[in-house]
């Protein structure tokens, strides 16, 4: 295959931050108590589900994710941000974007774009091109993505399990220490389908079945458009890992083997030890939280960086799909010292030192939490009552109020 | 394809995928999940449904499908308007 990216100049993630809560509850222990069969557990392929906290949204899971990363930055480096975008299907606000909030609570200047992607599970990678094309047009500057997702699934449904929250930030620049993307080769691959819809925040309408066959719909269709862009791109061939939107682990195994079967003409005992070798690495992370939406794709790459068996030079095949639908296949390639950048990022220490919940304690904390996830008019957050659970020693920013819609947050510990 | 034709190449994938299924509950009117089937045993289902009927594999054809007798309907559909 031809290098992608041997005729751009390199632009990518410089450095990156996660935050998934500081509470989990055990997928076995989930299952038990709504009654699932047990002997799906394994085809859905989680461990743990991330669980919200009372005063977590949207914005306190973004900020948090991205403190690190602005702190990491000079001032001069601040000063040279020139866009703060935010991905997301959880907003509470149809007008006013998460940034905004996040611009406040991560004191960046006034020199900066402040705006939101929404594109149900893709908008993390749209966000992601959006910020390499931004850079590309001014490869002085930098741009933070910053995916936040937050749901509230169906209590009983094979879905609660496997769908989480989180953060993902990713810092984007012309010096990527973890990621080369490659912008021109992406495939794109989009239609108007009735998947998945959230018509309200606390109303999901799935069809399931659609999903998964429009998830792999997609697959096929944007890298048979990522081939047509970079010649001699092969499924099995050019990638020395792949990274694809998990909605569940168990789905992104079902789709690299028809995948596989279908762009590769490949079958039998050797698929799956494809799938061990080049895809699990990238599962690592997702299946400790859950879907993440807009954030999942980046965490799936993630987990296959700090996973990658070596960095230098290794070729990273990344797949998005979004209900609804939008698709994007395209190609990164990891600098030597990757693995290294995203282990200082903490994110397996992060998701160890998370309290296990029980599901009754899940149960209430999520119901407490749901009342301030989303729009409300006033509320009042006692966020001293979170903190008796975290665990890992970080700042985290909160919701500490609602008045006449208006929300108001805090670090802690302050700033 | 005739629906008869299209009925058995359902039947056979379902068992194909699920062969600890008794063939006798797999009727028209029953869904896959309610056979126990998953949600990726129901994939693997339908793309072995879509390559037995050499049809492409398009999520709009799955669109409203429900039950298996839905299942054969948007293949024999998918299969009469293929050029």
């Amino acid at each position: 295959m031809t290098a992608p990216h041997a005729a751009e100049p390199a632009v990518g993630i410089e450095a990156v931050g996660g935050y998934f809560g500081d509470a989990f509850v055990d997928a076995g222990d989930l299952f038990d108590a709504r009654g699932l069969d047990r002997s799906r557990l394994a085809n859905l392929g989680m461990v743990r589900r991330a669980a919200p906290l009372p005063g977590e949204d949207v914005v306190t899971l973004a900020a948090t994710a991205a403190r690190p990363v602005v702190d990491a930055m000079s001032v001069s480096e601040r000063a040279g941000l020139r866009a703060l975008v935010v991905a997301t299907e959880s907003s509470f606000d149809l007008s006013k974007s998460t940034g905004t909030y996040l611009h406040r609570l991560l004191d960046l200047p006034r020199t900066c774009r402040i705006f939101e992607v929404k594109q149900a599970c893709y908008g993390g990678v749209a966000a992601l091109q959006t910020a390499v094309a931004l850079v590309r047009a001014d490869p002085a500057s930098r741009v933070l993505v910053v995916a936040a997702d937050l749901s509230l699934p169906e209590r009983g449904t094979y879905m609660e399990p496997s769908q989480g929250l989180g953060a993902v930030a990713a810092l984007v620049g012309a010096r990527p220490g973890i990621l080369e993307v490659d912008h021109v080769g992406a495939g794109a691959y989009s239609y108007e389908i009735a998947d998945f819809a959230r018509p309200r925040h606390d109303v999901d309408v799935v069809d399931t079945d659609l999903s998964l066959m429009s998830y792999l719909d997609c697959l096929l269709g944007s890298f048979t458009d990522h081939a047509a862009r970079r010649a001699g791109a092969d499924f099995a061939t050019s990638y020395d890992l792949l990274a694809m939107h998990t909605p569940f682990p168990g789905m992104v195994r079902g789709a690299h083997r028809n995948a596989m079967r279908k762009l590769a003409s490949r079958t039998g005992p050797a698929v799956q030890e494809d799938f061990e070798r080049r895809v699990a690495p990238s599962l690592r992370l997702p299946e400790q939280v859950g879907n993440v939406y807009s954030a999942t794709t980046l965490l799936a790459v993630l987990s296959a960086v700090a996973h990658a068996p070596h960095d230098e030079g290794a070729e990273l095949g990344v797949f998005s799909y979004g209900s609804g639908c939008s698709s994007e296949f395209f190609a990164g390639r990891m600098p030597a010292g990757a693995r290294r950048r995203v282990a200082a990022a903490g994110l397996e220490e992060q998701l160890t030192a998370r309290h296990r919940l029980t599901v009754a304690e899940y149960d209430a904390l999520t119901a407490q939490a749901a009342t301030t996830m989303f729009a409300v008019p006033d509320a009042v957050v006692d966020p001293g009552r979170r903190f008796v659970r975290g665990a890992a020693d970080r700042p985290r920013a909160v919701l500490v109020g609602v008045e006449g819609y208006r929300r108001e947050y805090a670090w802690f510990p302050q700033r | 394809m005739t629906r008869d034709q299209v009925s058995a190449v359902v039947r056979e994938n379902i068992l194909a995928v699920r062969p600890d299924l008794d063939p006798s509950e797999i009727r028209e009117d029953r869904t896959m999940e309610e056979l126990g089937c998953s949600s990726l045993d129901r994939l693997d289902v339908v793309v072995g449904c879509l390559d037995a009927c050499d049809l492409d594999l398009r999520a709009e054809r799955l669109d409203g499908v429900t039950g298996i007798g839905g299942l054969v309907d948007a293949l024999l559909a998918g299969a009469v308007r293929r050029p």
